[in-house]
């Protein structure tokens, strides 16, 4: 590359100079040149000089013999006047044939005014011959005046010719002075033209120049930057594993990576703590040991190590590229607590093979809250149940007892009537009387079968109303979530406790919420809304309404809403409502339904605050 | 329908019932009448008569204890025997609460039911009588005038210093106009005494102990 551009420089240097020479050149040639059609253009403006004077002359000579033939007018004289008019004639035409300018036609014009002058003259000297010899003075006198006037313009014309002479040398001299100016015009622009290129010449090397030291300068900077850059992908490097720690460390989980073989390479502070709580020789978290020895290592009970056993398999199999990852939840309580714990595994490839994280988590507390829900869904259900079965054997039992009572009566009509007779059957009237007992032993049979499933003991207690709602909906968030319902609440804080069985009131609020969302799905309302409102009714009574955007209850079924048996469900017992309302009415209060709002359904209970 | 006759009013949406208890009543020396629910009892019962109700407390529409509730402010005079296929406990203590003659679980046997008719009818025959009576009472009462009314209140408003010269001066009037007043209103209430007067009225509702 250097090479190359020395010999550019070197050319260029040389054209420069050829092209400065050449200017030179021509700049001497156009001077020399100059000066040379100077001298020769002065020699030609002499003669024109001499050529105009002397055309002056013949026609001075041509005015002086006209001038003579006026005063003498022979033939003698007017040969003199041809003779000077044709020499003066040649002159012009002379002239005519050596300079093509234009003035000169003046001086052709002036010849032409010329000739009749000269018939004239000829007709007067022809004329006057004659006339001489008659002596008539008038002739010559109207001769002469007439050669007076062509002599005036003979004389304008010489004049003429005269101007037109001068006019011809400053014309002469114009052009050359414009066409001296006009080449030294052309050699300054020829020096301008030289001095660009040389100029352009030095510029294009001083780039080349400039290039060579750019890209040295480049050059050196790509490796200043490549440096650079080695150094701050270190920083980040560094700057990403220190904030890659700082995030395991701050997870709550405790968290290891492991290699391909299972032995762990890095492990945040949790899992630092978890593996040195249990064996002291792990207190760097058994970074180099294998995990599964680690992780056994954590074992308190059997059942906690059939766990960490499962766990393991699958931990293996995540390993041996058996699968990608793995999550796994296994019962590891202690004497005083109950616990559990997730295993969670994913992979990563690097260059030197594959890794996984290993995710341990402490899930008991929300392993705890499910418990817990689970455990009072349960007791709902089993309340449910409970109930259902009471109200199962009280719906039961008013069937029953209807015509259990229907047929008391009607054997105790029969037994008037046979009394009446003086000659009853006494036979018969035991046999009647029998009926009505075992009627009446039946009606006993289902009152005590009603007494058995019945919750009789209650558990009063004063209750937070809004909370019990609250629970209530989350207890069936997972049912009305699944059934595309949107519930919400709107309570009235303000509302003091009544005392109330919290489980019997949950349990209306549950089939109440029930219906709604079931009716709204089965009917696939536009809207599926479910509003619980709880509010005063009056200063003694608190109101709960629970509405939905369902279709509404038929009116041919809202007279028998509230029996049991009574259902739109396919599979429902019918029962749901007739609870609701005893437990209702059990606790001094009322329920009932409101539907004169358009399209909204409500259900309203309403319960004292105090029970007298 | 003389004074003898017994008259048993039954309520129950279940015809079979209601065919057995009249034909066995009626054996048992009973008029009864049968209604099919509470709002066709409410719509045709006409008072004036002594008798007794037995009421079914589980029936579509209007449940037992609403018609009861009804029922004790238009007629007080008729007892309710509830009847109930439930036998629900807080419910018959709402019952016996408002005032319910009895609560009996399904299926009684007749001759309780029949003893419960009995002590009810006997009931309803002195509450028909307490009726009446302070149906005359208050019928006297209507006939006072203005004058009289405000006499008579403080008449019996004060039986310690209820002398006529009190009440004059309270009224701003003579005491010979008080004691005009005073004949006209014992004679007008048919009150032989001021205690008796006093009596009358706790029944109009007018005496403020």
């Amino acid at each position: 590359m250097t090479d190359s551009s020395a010999q550019t420089k070197k050319w260029s240097l040389v054209i420069a100079v050829l092209l400065l020479s050449i200017g030179m050149g021509i700049a001497v040639f156009v001077y020399r040149s100059t000066t040379q059609i100077r001298e020769a253009l002065a020699e030609e403006i002499l003669e024109q000089q001499h050529d105009v004077a002397t055309l002056m002359h013949e026609y001075s000579n041509v005015m002086v013999s006209l001038e003579r033939s006026r005063l003498n007018p022979t033939q003698e004289s007017k040969q003199t006047i041809e003779s000077a008019l044709r020499s003066a004639q040649e002159q012009l035409v002379v002239m005519r044939s050596n300079y093509s300018f234009a003035r000169l036609e003046g001086a052709a014009e002036a010849h032409a005014y010329i000739k009749p002058i000269l018939e004239d003259i000829g007709d007067w000297t022809r004329h006057g011959v004659a006339g001489y010899s008659n002596t008539n003075p008038l002739v010559l006198q109207i001769a002469a005046n007439r050669m007076g006037e062509r002599y005036d313009v003979i004389r304008e014309i010489a004049v003429g010719t005269e101007l037109v002479a001068e006019e011809l040398i400053s014309e002469q001299t114009d052009f050359l002075e414009n066409f001296r100016d006009w080449l030294l015009l052309l050699l300054a622009g020829f020096a301008m033209l030289s001095l660009t290129i040389a100029a352009l010449l030095i510029r294009q090397r001083n780039l080349q120049a400039q290039l060579a030291i750019d890209q040295e300068f480049t050059a050196t900077r790509l490796i200043d930057a490549e440096t650079r850059g080695r150094h701050q992908a270190e920083v980040a490097l560094l700057g990403s594993e220190q904030f890659l720690r700082a995030t395991l460390n701050s997870l709550p989980s405790d968290i290891a990576i492991l290699d391909q073989q299972g032995i762990i390479s890095a492990v945040n502070a949790p899992w630092k703590k978890f593996a040195s709580s249990n064996d002291s020789k792990y207190k760097e978290g058994g970074i180099g040991y294998h995990y599964e020895q680690v992780f056994r290592s954590t074992a308190m009970n059997e059942v906690e190590r059939k766990g960490i056993d499962a766990a393991t398999k699958q931990v293996v199999e995540v390993l041996s590229n058996k699968r990608d990852s793995m999550f796994f939840e296994y019962p590891c309580h202690r004497k005083d607590k109950r616990q559990w714990s997730v295993v969670s595994m994913s992979t990563f490839n690097t260059g030197d093979g594959r890794h996984a994280v290993l995710v341990h988590e402490d899930v008991s507390e929300r392993k705890q809250l499910e418990e817990r829900d689970r455990r009072l869904r349960a007791e709902l259900a089993h309340v449910s149940r409970l109930t259902t079965a009471g109200e199962l054997a009280s719906g039961l039992a008013h069937e029953l007892n209807q015509p259990l009572t229907a047929i008391t009566h009607n054997c105790d009509a029969v037994m008037s009537s046979v009394k009446s007779d003086s000659q009853f059957d006494a036979e018969m009237l035991e046999t009647v009387q029998d009926i009505s007992e075992q009627a009446q032993r039946a009606g006993g049979i289902i009152r005590s079968m009603r007494h058995l499933v019945r919750k009789d003991t209650t558990d009063m207690a004063p209750t937070d109303i809004n909370k019990l709602v609250k629970d209530t909906v989350r207890l069936t968030a997972p049912e009305a979530r699944e059934k595309g319902v949107q519930v919400m609440l709107d309570l009235d804080d303000s509302l003091p406790q009544p005392l109330i069985d919290p489980v019997q009131i949950q349990q209306v609020l549950v089939n109440l919420e029930r219906n709604g969302v079931e009716a709204m799905w089965q009917a696939n309302s536009p809207t599926k809304e479910l509003t619980i409102e709880t509010c005063f009714s009056g200063a003694d009574r608190l109101q709960v309404a629970i509405k939905d955007t369902g279709p509404g209850v038929e009116p041919s079924f809202a007279d028998n809403l509230f029996s049991a048996f009574q259902t739109t469900k396919a599979d429902g017992m019918g029962l749901g409502l007739s609870i609701s309302r005893n437990i209702v009415e059990d606790h001094g209060g009322r329920l009932w339904i409101d539907s004169d709002t358009e399209g909204v359904t409500i259900f309203k209970f309403t319960i004292p605050f105090k029970q007298g | 329908m003389d004074d003898a006759e017994k008259i048993v009013h039954v309520v129950d949406d279940d015809e079979s019932v209601r065919t057995a208890l009249t034909r066995s009543l009626e054996k048992r020396g009973y008029s009864v009448h049968c209604y099919e629910s509470g709002d066709s009892f409410l719509q045709s019962y006409e008072a004036g008569h002594a008798g007794c109700l037995v009421l079914d407390v589980r029936m579509p529409g209007m449940s037992g204890l609403e018609v009861q509730e009804k029922l004790v402010e238009q007629h007080p005079a008729l007892p309710i025997i509830f009847v109930t296929g439930h036998g629900d406990i807080p419910m018959s203590v709402r019952a016996m609460k408002n005032g319910a003659f009895e609560f009996l679980e399904k299926p009684y046997s007749v001759d309780s039911l029949q003893t419960h008719i009995e002590q009810a009818i006997a009931k309803s025959h002195v509450l028909m009588q307490e009726l009446e009576h302070s149906t005359r009472i208050n019928h006297r009462f209507a006939k006072l005038t203005a004058r009289e009314l405000d006499v008579m209140k403080l008449l019996v408003a004060g039986i310690a210093n209820n002398s006529n010269k009190e009440i004059a001066r309270e009224l701003d009037i003579s005491h010979r106009t008080v004691d005009d007043h005073r004949a006209r209103i014992m004679s007008k209430m048919q009150a032989r005494s001021l205690a008796e007067l006093v009596e009358m009225s706790k029944i109009c509702g007018i005496h403020e102990p």
